[in-house]
């Protein structure tokens, strides 16, 4: 049985999943010989195998493959740069209970999750859930990976741990302005950090390279916390401007606008 | 980007030739003709030009044997440009499927290709994927051409391939470079040939047979009109959609092919290339000799140059990402600049780096990648999307350059995408719209 896949964007690129073949055959391996599935899902996978899809349904075990659980995550940073942290979280809750070796329901990972591929996946839906608690300004239940009320403690640890994650991206690549900008978007968060924050995207402004409307909307608020009105609305109209559709959900306004 | 002359131009010096050689009673044969130096410029020199130069530069020109330096430096290099991301040859592994265009496309085209994918995609790859299914195998390249040819192809490549939308794309390779890989390619020396006779019955014979044998249903020749008549010998229709598509520009003999192996070639391809569709035509010696001394010597009617299409004005409406991407970025850009983590750490060689580039750094998947900008030759990070008054941002900048290049006017800027057919005077308008608006969601 074959499960069709849920969009259309499932052409994800051939040479992106050109790779599945061999990662199926070492995905049957590693499910067979899993404590974490009955060894008739295994069984049932090797069979399975031999069905190329995205999805692979096998009794009441539905097997991700690494391809998919990419659309996932991508989904996901679509939802977060919309505006739509919720949602982010909720895929993200799926791709990275998945990706952590575990399963969702009646969803399991198909391919390795020691595999570089899945590796590069969770980490950068790891990435992305730090994002999403600096936006959700702390508010997410990390552990369950569920958004909702959580104590100032939590907050507060909530917001070091993004800090720590967004600054070790920034570290793997230094030039990359999406990590700069969402490292900035953390700091900016930290108290006695800002100045860091305005410094990071204040340069990448210079350059013409703050990646997307999130940058300037912190950049504003941050211009509004120095009384700086001109730089502030400034970035608004960029804010709104790079924004789009999805501006009102991104862009700050201030009572002096109005 | 064929190689072109102004037709007056070009004309006026046939003419010229044929006066002296009538009037001297010439007689100059192929083995008389030496090897042409590649052309400091493109565009400069016409294969009849070319041609005329071969014939006047002493014999002792001829092409020698590599040395086994310049072969060891060659195959290296093979190695750093990458070679068998597109081309097949006997000397090169077969690199992985994703880093194989070719091995990649042709999957796709097969409806075969083992990724995560339904049916319905699978059917729509196939249905879209046109680039990189024919492309030529260089095992045995070097047995027919001359290695200065090949050398010129890999250091200024220009359309040879009429019928082939894609190009050999403009790498980073220095003359030297390009002479190490040529002589990798083909390190033979070239033979002493028999001189032959091209007097104006013969030519005329030649033009004959090459219309009488087919030659036109898959060669151009120039501008000239070549019938497409039925073809003496029986071939496969895979090989003769193949061989049509790869099909050279026979203006191009004189510049490109070993004079040593022309007759050869025409009397019995396989024995030079066991895997080309060129089919045996000429019925005997004297046939493909006649044939051959047409290719060499009858004049080249200059083919239509190409124009650089005219920029259009920007789009009035607002235009969003999700356009540019389903229009452009998914469709020719992507492929070479995506999202490394999900390929296990290749962004392509656009992105991470290949074909002997080093990393830009640049990703088309998302708004937000395309605004992260691109590294420079310096290795500092720049916008591809600045709208600075007065200034083209360097994204459209880029893609003007290959629909330049496509006119014969390659500039130091390399054109996007390499060595794809350039984006349409719409496409662009649409990216630079876009732009225009900011470059937002």
């Amino acid at each position: 049985m074959r499960h069709a896949p849920r969009s259309p964007a499932l052409a994800y690129g051939r040479r992106h999943l050109a790779k599945r073949l061999g990662s199926r055959r070492r995905s049957a391996r590693w499910l067979a010989g899993s404590p974490l599935l009955p060894s008739i899902v295994g069984v049932s996978m090797l069979v399975c195998a031999a069905v190329p899809s995205g999805v692979l349904a096998c009794h009441n075990i539905i097997a991700i493959t690494v391809d998919e659980l990419a659309r996932r995550v991508t989904q996901a940073e679509k939802r977060l740069t919309e505006g739509d942290t919720v949602g982010a979280v909720q895929t993200l809750r799926f791709a990275l209970g998945i990706s952590r070796g575990g399963e969702h329901g009646e969803y399991a990972l198909a391919d390795d999750p020691r595999s570089p591929g899945v590796a590069r996946v969770r980490a950068r839906g790891e990435r992305l859930l730090a994002v999403a608690v600096v936006r959700r300004d702390g508010l997410i239940d990390r552990p369950r990976l569920r958004a909702g009320w959580v104590p100032d403690g939590v907050r507060a640890a909530n917001f070091a741990w993004a800090e720590r994650i967004l600054g070790s991206a920034r570290r793997d690549t230094p030039d990359a302005p999406v990590a700069i900008a969402r490292h900035a978007e953390a700091l900016a968060r930290i108290p006695g950090r800002s100045a860091e924050a305005l410094t990071a995207l204040g340069e990448l402004d210079r350059r013409d390279l703050v990646p997307d409307a999130w940058g300037y909307a912190v950049l504003a608020r941050l211009a509004d916390t120095r009384h700086d009105v001109a730089a502030r609305d400034r970035a608004v109209r960029q804010c709104t401007t790079l924004g789009g559709a999805h501006a009102d959900a991104v862009c700050p306004s201030f009572e002096s606008m109005r | 980007m064929t190689r072109r002359l102004g037709p007056a131009r070009g004309l006026a010096r046939w003419l010229a030739l044929y006066v002296v050689c009538a009037l001297a009673g010439c007689d100059r044969g192929i083995a008389h003709v030496p090897e042409v130096q590649p052309s400091p410029e493109r565009g400069a020199a016409p294969a009849a030009e070319a041609a005329e130069r071969r014939a006047d530069t002493p014999l002792d020109d001829v092409q020698r044997a590599a040395t086994a330096d310049q072969i060891a430096r060659g195959a290296a290099l093979a190695l750093r440009f990458e070679c068998a991301r597109c081309h097949a040859h006997a000397e090169l592994a077969r690199p992985p499927d994703d880093a194989n265009c070719a091995a990649c496309h042709a999957q796709a085209a097969r409806g075969t290709l083992e990724v995560g994918a339904d049916d319905a995609t699978q059917a729509e790859w196939r249905a879209h994927v046109r680039s990189y299914l024919n492309v030529p195998s260089l095992t045995f390249f070097g047995a027919r051409l001359r290695r200065s040819a090949i050398a010129e192809m890999v250091r200024a490549p220009h359309d040879v391939r009429p019928h082939l939308a894609e190009t050999m794309p403009r790498l980073a390779v220095s003359a030297a470079e390009a002479a190490d890989l040529a002589a990798w390619l083909a390190p033979r020396a070239e033979a002493t040939a028999p001189a032959l006779p091209h007097d104006a019955a013969t030519l005329a014979h030649g033009r004959q047979l090459v219309e009488e044998l087919g030659c036109g249903t898959c060669h151009e020749r120039g501008g000239e009109h070549l019938p497409a008549r039925p073809l003496r010998v029986a071939i496969d229709a895979e090989s003769l959609t193949r061989g049509i598509v790869l099909a050279p520009d026979l203006a191009e003999v004189p510049t490109r092919v070993r004079r040593d192996q022309l007759v050869q070639w025409l009397l019995a391809p396989r024995t030079i290339d066991p895997e080309t569709t060129m089919p045996a035509l000429p019925r005997s010696r004297a046939e493909a000799e006649a044939i051959a001394a047409y290719l060499w010597y009858a004049p080249i009617v200059p083919r239509a140059q190409s124009s650089v299409p005219a920029r259009l004005p920007l789009l009035a409406r607002r235009v969003t990402f999700a356009e540019v991407q389903a229009r452009v970025f998914r469709r020719s850009c992507w492929h070479c600049h995506s999202e490394p983590d999900f390929n296990e750490g290749d962004g392509g060689p656009g992105n991470t780096g290949g074909f002997g580039f080093a990393g830009r750094g640049l990703s088309l998947a998302s708004a937000s990648a395309v605004r992260s900008g691109a590294r420079d030759d310096a290795g500092l990070r720049r916008s591809i999307v600045r709208n600075a008054p007065g200034e083209t941002a360097r994204l459209v900048e880029v893609l003007l350059a290959r629909q330049r290049e496509e006119a014969g006017d390659a500039r130091a800027l390399r054109g996007m995408p390499l060595g794809l057919p350039a984006l349409s005077a719409e496409d662009v308008q649409l990216v630079e719209s876009w732009i225009a608006g900011g470059a937002g969601e």
